[in-house]
């Protein structure tokens, strides 16, 4: 039997409503049983002992004064939570990321945070991109805050000293960090190329 | 009178199951009075807020493959018990990403660093970022080869690493033996990933004249920044 909210009705007999309404209350505690401390728990009855989100097709929609968290189909394929301030226009997945050498990860606050690392052959000093892997899931900045560059080593001799610093020039573009290198050879005699080197990359923006 | 899933027996006189009916209403009326906004209100059924007492549970709990699971229990990490601790658990796993917030570091040394602080922070996403501030570092052995290690090493309230991606290292002139801030240190990492405990880098020293190569480290003194990203 399932609840049944429409029970009693005016004229049915107590034999008839007595199994409906006991029926109500065995439901009522199933409910209240999953994730929740049960009734008469000293524990705090009515706390959340676990708190399960099935998946929503459908987004709500909080009021201006409200927030709402739910779960719902992810960038990562996965049921993920999401987060709304209802005094903002747009909701976002909170709990996605990419677990990866290149990758990234929302936070609770919206913010994106990618990371990511490369080898630069070329013998200039640039301006490279250092351009944000499209490859598995990505959630790609719309707006891109804040970039950093580092130079590496030598990816194929780590004993080389590189002699270069990388400085950005321009994150405007939220496909990537642009970048270009300076570059100290031995004799102190700048713009002498060496390569290869490594980058390592990070940056903060807006999903 | 407590709920009570044994009411409305067959024989029972209403005048018996009145005040089992009525005790079971203001059980469900107590119940939903926590966390939940009540009966009668505007946004009946909404969550005020969400309490989550720790259970100590002996395992993780199950989610369904579409369903995303969140809950507090205790985290025991490197030796140490931290209690209440959030945990985001993705669909259809047992697995759980504690969610303990960030440490101060404990205070402890390890010749020839001494790390203070050291710290960590896991997101909801179960990415972990670490850090570290190294007030005192000291290369003390003249070497051709300036490749060193830093490693995390295990401390009781900071998380370590399964698997580290992403690390940067910065370094911290300071004012300690003299000529110090005048020979910057450049740190250059070349592998994060071998070992969840240990960046490798290259540690290259200005050292005059300009243009020794390899720079031949001799005793300084500085600080440095570490930063790194991982699971």
């Amino acid at each position: 039997m399932a609840y049944n909210n429409a029970i009693p009705q005016g004229g049915d007999r107590i034999r008839v409503s007595r199994p409906q309404i006991l029926e109500n209350f065995i439901q009522i505690k199933n409910l209240v049983d999953v994730n929740h401390v049960t009734f008469g728990d000293a524990a705090g009855q009515g706390k959340h002992k676990f708190i399960t989100f099935p998946r929503q097709a459908v987004a709500p929609v909080p009021a201006a004064t409200e927030v709402a968290i739910w779960g719902a189909l992810g960038t990562t394929g996965n049921t993920e939570l999401f987060f709304r301030n209802g005094a903002l226009p747009s909701a976002w997945e909170m709990t996605s990321a990419n677990k990866n050498i290149s990758g990234w990860t929302m936070t609770p606050a919206g913010i994106l945070i990618k990371w990511t690392s490369a080898i630069i052959n070329s013998a200039a000093g640039g301006p490279f991109d250092a351009i944000w892997p499209a490859t598995g899931t990505d959630i790609p900045f719309a707006t891109q805050l804040w970039g950093l560059v580092q130079i590496g080593a030598d990816p194929g001799n780590t004993a080389k000293d590189v002699n270069a610093v990388a400085y950005v020039t321009d994150i405007s573009n939220p496909a990537h960090v642009t970048f270009r290198v300076w570059r100290r050879n031995l004799a102190s005699v700048p713009g002498t190329n060496q390569n290869p080197f490594s980058i390592w990359v990070l940056a903060f923006g807006l999903p | 009178m407590a709920y009570n899933t044994n009411i409305l027996n067959r024989l029972d006189a209403l005048e018996d199951s009145q005040p089992e009916l009525l005790a079971n209403f203001a059980a469900i009326a107590t119940l939903l009075g926590q966390d939940h906004v009540n009966f009668n209100v505007a946004d009946a059924g909404k969550h005020n807020k969400l309490t989550m007492p720790e259970k100590n549970k002996a395992s993780i709990p199950n989610t369904n493959a579409t369903d995303y699971g969140m809950f507090v229990s205790n985290l025991p990490l490197n030796g140490a018990l931290f209690p209440n601790i959030l945990n985001f658990q993705s669909s259809g796993t047992t697995s759980a990403q504690s969610f303990p917030g960030s440490f101060s570091g404990a205070h402890y040394t390890q010749a020839p660093f001494i790390i203070d602080p050291v710290g960590s922070m896991r997101l909801p996403s179960g990415i972990l970022i670490k850090w570290a501030n190294y007030t005192r570092f000291q290369l003390l052995s003249p070497t051709d080869d300036a490749r060193m290690e830093f490693n995390w090493g295990q401390k009781n309230n900071v998380e370590d690493f399964v698997q580290q991606y992403w690390a940067l290292i910065t370094p911290i002139a300071t004012n300690g033996a003299a000529g110090d801030q005048d020979n910057p240190v450049v740190f250059t990492v070349y592998d994060v990933t071998t070992s969840p405990y240990i960046i490798k880098l290259l540690c290259f020293l200005k050292n005059p004249p300009l243009g020794s190569f390899p720079s031949p480290v001799k005793t300084y003194e500085g600080g440095l920044f570490v930063l790194a990203i991982g699971v």
